[in-house]
């Protein structure tokens, strides 16, 4: 069972970058040829004839800049058009640049799948909010759907602060998930404000960089897909998706910590981490949506490490009261366990939410694009490539249509 | 890496380009005199951003320009004026072997001061040569990103032939982008014609450009009086020019530093029209920095309290090169950008967007309508820096003092047989100019007046 991992723009590279430095540190930890380690290793990297890893991994952006100061060797899929970027516009990207690079894309990914034995997933990284990572990567993801209609597709999409980095963010993002809400199997969502949060009080780093938002990000990534003894990936993607209505998860995990030596500061016993966890989440039903109560449609508990969780706290983690009605719980609340350290972590634990918290970012997205067009703001850059207003109304609808069946549940 | 040609047209054009090239040089540490040591460029990959090296060099170790000019290095750069004076300096000064012959265009004597000489005399008669030029310029391009124009509105050269040559550059490179950098000469005004230009020339830039970062003699002339610790009257355009047009030429430097220097949240050129044109036209953009810093207290200190007065300073009305003020209470702002240089992290650029953001005025949907970039290289001799644009209603102040200026010439047809004896010269254009200020100058009155709509969202279906 391998990944290949498609990374688009500046986030989505940078994040690419980060993810196999902590895969890499993750399975050199393990004993080397234990059997977790040899799935790990197989997961991720070709082994080359001389014994170097090779990340399973295509990079692709539209400027030089991010990807010429990769330092890393292993990667070596790498398609740079150069034309300055996308210019933060989804329509520049999905429209024009994105046919510059699809062929060579879907090329290597051809490539990289003779090197696997096993069936493949696709693990897509990238921003909403720019014009690379969302316009290109909608349309290669859209092709790429075609050419694999089986193969499970992961789209891991970063969502921007909610007081605006970029101008055009709103539009950007409605664009790429109105895209791509139907095509992948499902779309985890990386919240850079929430993450922003994480990093300032659980990290307590009063200056926060993207290094550290995406070592966390890489971290949750890795916890999650990592080998799970016989349970593959898709399985337990399928076993979150019960309903095709319902395909956005975010993810959940403790302890954060930003480098090795605060490990040891960092409570390691399950049922501290299990605490944590829940603080986490009251954080955000602080500012919980004012849409609904807060609903779980499935959720998953992944624990890497070897103290076992105690029955007590699994038993409170599967018997919460927000789950929705329409699932049994067992099939709704499952729990994973791996006898095995995740990085230098005695104890590491994920979550994998299928809920709706995800209203409280989407629905600003939505409120903020319809504000800009309801003025008529910015729409010259998106007509200039032909997205008039019926597309845009069009995206609008579909994703009022999304956000409509999260809000009854 | 993101290329760009620099058009610089008659003189101010060309002064401000003299100022410029040898600031590049120097942040690339290449030494206008020979020198002995030997070690790489420093940001070397963004060299080629603003020079071609001819293919066969690769090791990229210059230190010196006569090195620069031996390996045949030459400046991405087209000096178009109808004089020689100016342009005479890159093929005889300092600068000498560093610009190609062939992309130097010039003639004797001038434009006397007549949009309608530079626009409709020696556009037509110079474009093929203009358009060689460019040819040229051109295909020693990898991946050419823009244009960056340097002019003044208020002559005849840079005014009537700079106009010309953007419209030639819309017309023949659609889709390269065509930023301009215009000097109005406002407090400085020698040229009893220039109110004309003004107006005939910003028409042309309206129509033409992708982003217009505008600039006002007499803010230059304010921030030197500020740097010389003078009262405004000591100083005047004879003495000042230089520190003038180092103001301008550090601007550009900011411009484009995105697109040249990576950074963790990089900002090209291109993101500009995208995050800070809301409406087609709506492109005048006010840029602001600090221009007054002490290089012995910078050198060292990159303290937090250091990082937020660079905020602050570049927000500051003083610090425009527009004489508005981007935080008025009297004015909205549409888009604004936010640029770290240096040392700065995201949790530095949130705090700024909370205080812009309480602090300015914004219509019912620009508040968010922010752009932040981060880049790794400081200007040269600092650690830190912020550099910001800003799209604001206040521009309307620009717009309406060219136009009563114009107004007040037009009104008695003062001067105007120099414009109509010029062959190809339409009355026409007279009008359109007038009423193409007239326009913005509504646009920002609409937006400033416009009523906050609430259209509920689509139902669900
Ligand atoms: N978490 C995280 N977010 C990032 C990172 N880099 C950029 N972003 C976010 O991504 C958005 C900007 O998109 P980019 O990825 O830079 O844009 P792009 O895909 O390269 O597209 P263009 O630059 O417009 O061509 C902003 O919302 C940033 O906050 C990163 O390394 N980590
Ligand atoms: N900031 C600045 N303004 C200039 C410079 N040179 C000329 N100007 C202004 O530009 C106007 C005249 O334009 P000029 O460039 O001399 O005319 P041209 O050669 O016909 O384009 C005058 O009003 C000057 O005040 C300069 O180097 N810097
Ligand atoms: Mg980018």
């Amino acid at each position: 069972m391998s990944v290949i991992t498609l990374n688009f723009g500046q986030c989505g590279n940078q994040i690419g970058q980060t993810l196999y430095t902590t895969l890499e540190e993750d399975i050199t930890l393990k004993t080397t040829n234990s059997q977790h380690y040899c799935q790990s290793l197989a997961k991720w990297f070709n082994v080359d004839s001389k014994g170097r890893w090779k990340a399973r991994s295509i990079l692709v952006d539209t400027e030089s800049k991010v990807i010429k100061d990769i330092k890393k060797s292993w990667f070596e899929n790498i398609i740079v058009n150069p034309v300055g970027g996308s210019a933060n516009n989804w329509a520049y990207g999905y429209v024009e640049n994105s046919r510059l690079v699809v062929g060579q894309v879907l090329n290597l990914v051809r490539k990289e799948l003779e090197n696997c034995d096993f069936v493949t997933s696709f693990l897509n990284f990238y921003s909403l909010s720019g014009g690379t990572g969302s316009g290109v990567g909608s349309y290669v993801i859209e092709k790429l759907r075609n050419e694999y209609p089986k193969n499970t597709i992961v789209n891991c999409a970063v969502l921007p602060y909610v007081k605006g980095e970029i101008s055009t963010q709103a539009y950007n993002c409605l664009l790429n998930l109105s895209t791509l809400y139907s095509i992948g199997d499902c779309t985890v969502l990386f919240e850079n404000e929430r993450l922003l949060h994480l990093s300032k009080y659980s990290l307590n780093l009063n200056a926060v960089n993207y290094s550290n938002i995406n070592s966390i990000i890489s971290q949750q990534v890795a916890s999650i897909f990592q080998p799970l003894g016989t349970v593959t990936t898709s399985s337990l993607l399928q076993n979150l998706i019960s309903h095709p209505q319902f395909k956005f998860l975010q993810i959940k995990t403790e302890p954060n910590i930003s480098n090795q030596n605060s490990a040891f500061e960092t409570p390691q016993q399950c049922t501290a981490l299990m605490n944590n966890l829940l603080r986490q989440s009251r954080f955000d039903h602080a500012q919980t949506n004012k849409y609904s109560h807060f609903k779980v449609i499935s959720k998953a508990l992944i624990h890497r490490g070897l103290e076992k969780v105690p029955e007590y706290e699994l038993k409170s983690f599967k018997e919460t009261r927000d789950l929705v009605k329409w699932l049994p719980q067992e099939e709704s609340v499952r729990v994973y366990s791996v006898p095995e350290r995740f990085c230098y972590y005695p104890n590491h634990l994920s979550v994998l939410f299928n809920d709706n918290n995800i209203l409280t970012p989407l629905n600003a997205i939505v409120d903020d694009a319809w504000t800009l067009f309801t003025h008529r703001a910015y729409l010259h850059h998106y007509s200039k490539y032909g997205l008039d207003e019926e597309y845009l109304l069009n995206s609008f609808q579909i994703m009022e249509n999304v956000l409509n069946n999260y809000r009854m549940i | 890496m993101s290329e760009f040609i620099v058009i610089q047209v008659g003189q101010c054009g060309n002064q401000i380009g003299s100022a410029l090239w040898p600031k590049i040089l120097q942040e690339y540490d290449v030494s206008l005199k020979p020198k002995p040591h030997n070690k790489p460029l420093s940001n070397q990959e963004s060299f080629s951003s603003f020079f071609n090296v001819p293919p066969t060099k690769t090791d990229n170790s210059y230190n010196s320009l006569q090195e620069l000019v031996n390996n045949k290095v030459k400046a991405r750069a087209v000096c178009i004026d109808m004089e020689d004076g100016v342009v005479a300096r890159f093929r005889n000064g300092v600068l000498k072997g560093l610009f190609e012959e062939r992309c130097m265009v010039t003639n004797y004597p001038g434009s006397g001061n007549n949009w309608a000489e530079g626009f409709c005399e020696h556009g037509p008669q110079y474009q093929e040569k203009i358009l060689k030029s460019l040819r040229h310029s051109i295909e020693r391009c990898d991946s050419l990103h823009g244009f960056l124009m340097l002019f003044s509105t208020g002559g005849g050269t840079g005014s009537g032939l700079g106009t010309f040559v953007l419209n030639i550059l819309s017309e023949f490179y659609p889709k390269i982008e065509r930023f301009v950098s215009c000097v109005y000469a406002t407090g400085t005004e020698d040229v009893i014609t220039s109110p004309y230009n003004n107006a005939l020339a910003t028409h042309q830039i309206l129509e033409n450009a992708t982003c217009v970062f505008p600039v006002e003699n007499r803010c230059l002339l304010e921030i030197v009086a500020r740097k010389h610790k003078n009262g405004i009257n000591e100083i005047n355009m004879f003495n000042a020019t230089d520190d003038m047009n180092s103001s301008i030429v550090d601007m550009l430097l900011h411009l484009t530093s995105g697109s040249r220097f990576s950074g963790t949240l990089n900002f090209d050129m291109n993101d500009i029209n995208t995050n800070m044109v809301p409406y087609p036209k709506m492109n005048f953009i006010s840029t602001g920095f600090n221009h007054l810093v002490k290089s012995s207290l910078i050198a060292k200190n990159k303290s937090k309290q250091l990082k937020e007065e660079m905020f602050l300073a570049s927000c500051n009305r003083q610090n425009q090169l527009i004489q508005i003020d981007p935080l008025s209470p009297k004015s909205l702002l549409l888009s604004s950008t936010l640029i770290g240089r240096g040392d700065y992290t995201i949790t530095d650029l949130q705090t700024y967007i909370d205080k812009l953001q309480s602090k300015a005025k914004f219509t019912a949907w620009s508040k968010k309508s922010i752009k932040v970039g981060l880049c790794n290289v400081p200007p040269n001799g600092q650690t830190v820096a912020l550099f910001s644009l800003f799209n604001t209603t206040a521009m309307y102040s620009l717009f309406e003092h060219l136009y009563k200026q114009y107004n007040s010439l037009y009104r008695k047809r003062a001067h105007i047989h120099h414009y109509t004896k010029i062959n190809n010269f339409d009355i026409d254009f007279f009008e359109e100019s007038k009423e193409s200020l007239q326009d913005m100058m509504q646009k920002y009155t609409e937006l400033e007046n416009q009523s906050p709509l609430n259209i509920p969202r689509l139902t669900p279906q």
